[in-house]
């Protein structure tokens, strides 16, 4: 409960230092007034603030809760602490579907490429789940297959941007590279209203995560459905983090990290770690974009590709740091 | 408790492991109350057997009964509630304690949304006091010892207070004394009323603790009954392809099995 409340207080300073830090710096003060009392705060200000700044953090955050709880399911579905929601072919799905909309259809409006990403996502996952059923699913085979189809759709999706038209294939770089430049309200509500149902029926299904995560025969033993549960839980992990994908374009790494650096302060069992992991991710998130858009400002690097610069170096540490700990 | 005091049966049971047959028509009953020891050489189909019984492998043939009825048509939930069962060298997640691990053991006995309840706290607290792990209940799994980590997972299975309970070689990796320690303690339960039926390799150890054994030969049911009745040199020579001098157990007046040297 205590950590609880650390991690809140951090989210809540990290939003503060998102709606200050831009290419125009605001002062504290300003943001405060901005914020309070919106009718009195120079127009500027309250533009800045509560149309560029507020929802772009919020999306950061909100996408970030979604991937580290994904990948904490993926991690306790798969029992296996190196799995991460791209094994479910998560982002290689929703990259090759967004790709293939930006280049086919060039006229269509932008509102669908998060639509066709989602599907991509889910039509991806779907796949590797069907083609790793044999009476049941292992989780070696879904990580096996998953690599195997994340490797395909990756090659075909590099294919497709080598031959297709130059500014569309720019143009889908940058939302491959997960992106938050641009987010409006309209997909923060959208991202709130996927996030906080999906969310709190996990926090509901701890136990089974938790169960999941022991030997096979062991949950079995202790009268849980293995391979319903095993569905139900994926299901829920691909919902998540294809909503991520549909809001940001396909964020990398979050998944990985956000579950472990919570693991190391809850301990692995789900009812602490799954809030924990929703905190994580959404502080690495929020301060990966943050820092994507100060380092080299005025020019701006996307939140997805911060989170990789930042995050490898740091995982690496975590990891050492936890070899040498014992 | 459940009344389960008709027990676990099987009826012409047969089993397979991919296409491999394993176990061929076996039909016996597990004696309610008493510790039972599965033994047979590897590969006879012990863990195979123990696990349909479980109800964790579906019989190809047959059925396995609890207290009359078919496992297949007791719900999953509910057959947890009634036999416990704890697999060979289970694996855990990183970092669990032995605390987390054994309030697991109560999963069958709650609900989705149902909270923790003093119920199950006591039931956590009997499991761990029953196998000395009390103390140790804040330290994690990985930490522990071969001993004490069985010993942990000994008091998950406790935690789920079945009338019966199945183990997988619960003694492997243990050394001596901690094979003692393991084998009083399940037969400490069957003292309690519970039913206890267990894989074990040690014929000695077996024959000093079972109240009955099973003997199973190349899938086969060879002999069932008290350690008296089922072990003769013939039999464990036939079975194990190991000669044999029985000699009296001095602490328990049972068989005690001596291997001979091979000329």
């Amino acid at each position: 409960m205590k950590h609880l409340l650390t991690g809140l207080a951090c989210l809540g300073a990290a939003l503060f230092l998102a709606t200050a830090l831009g290419e125009q710096p605001i002062p504290p003060r300003a943001v405060m007034a901005a914020l309070l009392h919106p009718s009195e705060a120079p127009g500027q200000h309250v533009f800045i603030i509560h149309t560029l700044r507020l929802p772009r953090a919020l999306l950061a955050a909100l996408v970030g809760a979604a991937l580290g709880v994904g990948g904490t399911i993926t991690q306790a579905v798969m029992r296996n602490p190196l799995a991460e929601p791209g094994l479910l072919g998560i982002n290689g799905g929703a990259a090759l579907a967004a790709l293939a909309i930006m280049l086919w259809l060039p006229g269509t409006s932008a509102r669908l490429v998060p639509a066709a990403a989602l599907l991509g996502a889910l039509a991806a996952a779907t796949a590797i789940y069907a083609l790793s059923w044999r009476g049941g699913i292992g989780p070696q085979r879904v990580i096996l297959i998953g690599l195997g189809c994340g490797a395909l759709m990756g090659a075909v999706t590099s294919f497709l941007s080598a031959f297709g038209e130059v500014t569309a294939v720019q143009r889908a770089m940058l939302w491959l590279s997960g992106s938050f430049t641009g987010s409006g309200w309209r997909a923060v509500l959208g991202m709130a209203l996927t996030l906080v149902p999906l969310l709190a029926l996990t926090w509901i299904l701890a136990r089974v995560l938790d169960l999941l995560a022991m030997d096979e025969a062991v949950a079995r033993g202790l009268g849980l459905r293995v391979q319903a549960a095993r569905a139900a839980m994926v299901a829920i992990g691909a919902l998540l983090c294809g909503a991520s994908v549909a809001a940001a374009g396909p964020v990398g790494f979050i998944g990985l990290m956000a579950p472990h650096l919570a693991r190391r302060i809850t301990g692995p069992t789900h009812a602490a770690l799954i809030p924990a992991a929703a905190l994580a991710g959404a502080l690495l998130l929020l301060l990966a974009d943050v820092a994507g858009q100060n380092v080299i400002a005025p020019n701006a690097i996307p939140a997805g590709i911060m989170a990789a610069l930042m995050g490898a170096p740091f995982f690496a540490w975590l990891m050492w740091k936890g070899r040498h700990d014992g | 408790m459940t009344d389960d005091s008709e027990g676990l049966q099987t009826r012409h049971l047969v089993l397979s492991y991919g296409r491999r047959r394993v176990i061929e028509d076996v039909s016996l009953s597990v004696e309610p109350g008493r510790l039972t020891i599965i033994l047979g050489p590897n590969g006879c189909g012990k863990s195979t057997l123990l696990r349909a019984l479980a109800g964790q492998i579906r019989p190809d043939a047959g059925a396995v009964l609890l207290a009359g009825r078919p496992l297949r048509h007791i719900g999953a939930r509910a057959l947890a509630r009634r036999v416990g069962f704890l697999p060979q060298a289970p694996l855990a997640p990183e970092g669990i304690t032995v605390s987390a691990l054994v309030r697991l053991g109560r999963h069958p006995h709650r609900g989705p949304l149902s909270a923790w309840s003093a119920a199950d706290r006591a039931a956590c607290d009997r499991a761990l006091a029953a196998t000395g792990m009390s103390g140790l209940s804040a330290a994690p799994l990985d930490a522990l010892s071969g001993g004490q980590r069985q010993r942990a997972w000994i008091a998950m299975s406790l935690a789920q207070e079945t009338p019966t309970l199945l183990l997988d070689e619960p003694t492997t990796y243990l050394d001596l004394a901690h094979q003692i320690d393991v084998l009083e303690t399940l037969h400490a339960m069957t003292r309690q009323g519970r039913t206890v039926l267990a894989v074990l390799h040690d014929l000695q150890l077996a024959a000093r603790y079972a109240d009955r054994l099973i003997l199973l030969h190349e899938g086969r049911l060879k002999a069932e009954g008290t350690p008296a009745e089922v072990l003769t040199a013939a039999r464990v020579e036939d079975v194990f392809g190991l000669p044999v001098r029985l000699l009296d157990d001095p602490e328990t007046g049972r068989p005690l099995p001596i291997p001979r040297r091979r000329a």
